[in-house]
């Protein structure tokens, strides 16, 4: 089973992301905004995969993805975006799930990448 | 003395000139309904309204009776063109204040409020984005309140099951508002591929199923087997397919038989959605196909009238087309005609079935 940081600025999605995740059987951690994705994984805090909110304040979720592919370009992201994927996610992400979330295609996908 | 007041022309010059120059018609019409004045904006845009002319056959030539009554009778704001291909044209009219019947009528063409309706599909677009937060949120704790099937009343699981399956009601309408707002921006476009119209029809028929059966409705697929592979969008073909089935179940009450079937034609496809129910409450079929018109006969009708503007957008996207034929009492066949090979098809798929 997998560690996964849920990088989620609404308090309801992020908690709904971790109640799904640990029902499969997953662990989370959370950050509120790509800013902090950043900080927590600067200080060692070890991931198998990140699950990353597009629209957030401080460092959206693609000017976060393309900061995290130049540090840490093996790890795994699946970014969850509302209507359309920001600048360039599409090519750096590794999958992209849209709201409202599938969750059938987010466990299975998650299985696939971590 | 002030400068220019040398020069100062007759303030009813004055006024002719500004009412000439006005970017909207102005037409005055007598108590008895004949043209009286129309201003040179008038004279330009809509040449076949002159002084000394009966207003009420010209329009009547233009659009429907209703229409006509609703510029010179119910002073509400009414669009058509003034001729079959010219630009949507909006008219309002209302009655001179204390003069026993004159009309003065206005007339502006839609690039007036272009900017307006772009403003509002930025709204739209900005809207529906927003609503997928708290959509993924209801939906998502509905799902898990509906995996608690052992510690919850059958009241309790009914309650989960009624909110999970309106906020995946709710999420299709929210995805309509915003194709709709980004064909206002010319971004709605289709991803062509060799797709099977029979397993669209059986994958909507498999999703709704359990929404239709709730309502006390029947659905029925009937397929022939031979349909063609077309070269379509997957996914805009299962919209409009799933659109068509949720209006024939949403506006239709518990008893309806909803029937999908799909035909070959010759180089198009062709997919009826008809059910026995209500019929459609509007004087102008065509209405149907316009968003935001319900019909004037049923209050309890739910469902935006987005749904069938914009299956019939998709289809004409796929260069194919939706008719709908209906009779109050009796129910409504929407017909959608897709060419099998958009290049060769076109003329096929639009021509009116027969």
């Amino acid at each position: 089973m997998s560690r996964i940081l849920i990088v989620e600025d609404s308090d309801s999605i992020a908690l709904l992301l971790k109640r799904r995740l640990e029902m499969a059987g997953h662990s989370t951690v959370r950050a509120s905004n790509g800013a902090d994705a950043l900080e927590r994984l600067g200080r060692g805090e070890r991931v198998d995969l990140v699950l990353l909110d597009e629209t957030m304040p401080r460092l959206s979720g693609s000017e976060a993805l393309g900061e995290l592919r130049l540090v840490h370009p093996g790890l795994p992201v699946i970014m969850v975006t509302g209507t359309r994927p920001g600048p360039g996610s599409q090519e750096l992400a590794d999958a992209i799930v849209r709201k409202p979330i599938d969750f059938d295609q987010l466990l299975g996908l998650v299985e696939r990448l971590a | 003395m002030k400068p220019g007041d040398g020069q100062r022309e007759a303030p009813t010059e004055l006024l002719q000139r500004s009412f000439d120059s006005l970017p909207s018609s102005i037409v005055t019409v007598d108590a008895d309904g004949y043209v009286v004045l129309t201003n040179a904006t008038a004279s330009r845009m809509l040449p076949m309204i002159t002084p000394g002319v009966e207003l009420r056959p010209i329009l009547e030539q233009m659009t429907n009776r209703e229409k006509v009554d609703l510029v010179l009778h119910h002073r509400t704001l009414s669009t058509f063109p003034a001729e079959p291909d010219g630009p949507e044209l909006h008219w309002i009219g209302w009655e001179i204040p204390g003069s026993g019947g004159e009309m003065v009528l206005t007339v502006w063409e839609t690039d007036w409020s272009e900017r307006l309706n772009e403003r509002r599909a930025a709204f739209a677009m900005a809207a529906s984005h927003e609503l997928r937060g708290p959509l993924t949120t209801l939906q998502g704790f509905a799902e898990i309140l509906n995996m608690e099937t052992d510690n919850l009343t059958p009241q309790q699981l009914e309650a989960a099951q009624v909110i999970e399956r309106t906020a995946r009601h709710l999420a299709v309408l929210v995805d309509d508002v915003f194709d709709m707002s980004r064909n206002s921006f010319g971004e709605l476009r289709l991803t062509l591929s060799e797709t099977n119209l029979g397993d669209v029809i059986k994958s909507v028929a498999a999703t709704l199923e359990p929404r239709v059966a709730d309502r006390g409705q029947q659905l029925v697929v009937d397929l022939d087997p031979d349909l063609p592979v077309i070269e379509g969008d997957e996914s805009r073909l299962t919209q409009i397919v799933t659109n068509l089935v949720n209006n024939a179940s949403v506006h239709n009450p518990s008893g309806t038989l909803i029937e999908v079937s799909a035909r070959p034609g010759d180089g198009f496809v062709e997919v009826v959605v008809s059910d026995d129910g209500n019929g459609l409450p509007f004087d102008d079929i065509e209405d149907a196909f316009r968003s935001f018109r319900r019909g004037q006969t049923q209050g309890d009708r739910t469902g935006s009238g987005i749904g069938l503007t914009l299956a019939r957008l998709l289809a004409r996207l796929h260069l194919g087309d939706i008719w709908v034929e209906s009779t109050p009492g009796k129910g409504t066949v929407f017909t959608v005609r897709l060419p099998v090979d958009r290049e060769a098809g076109i003329d096929g798929a639009t021509r009116e079935p027969s």
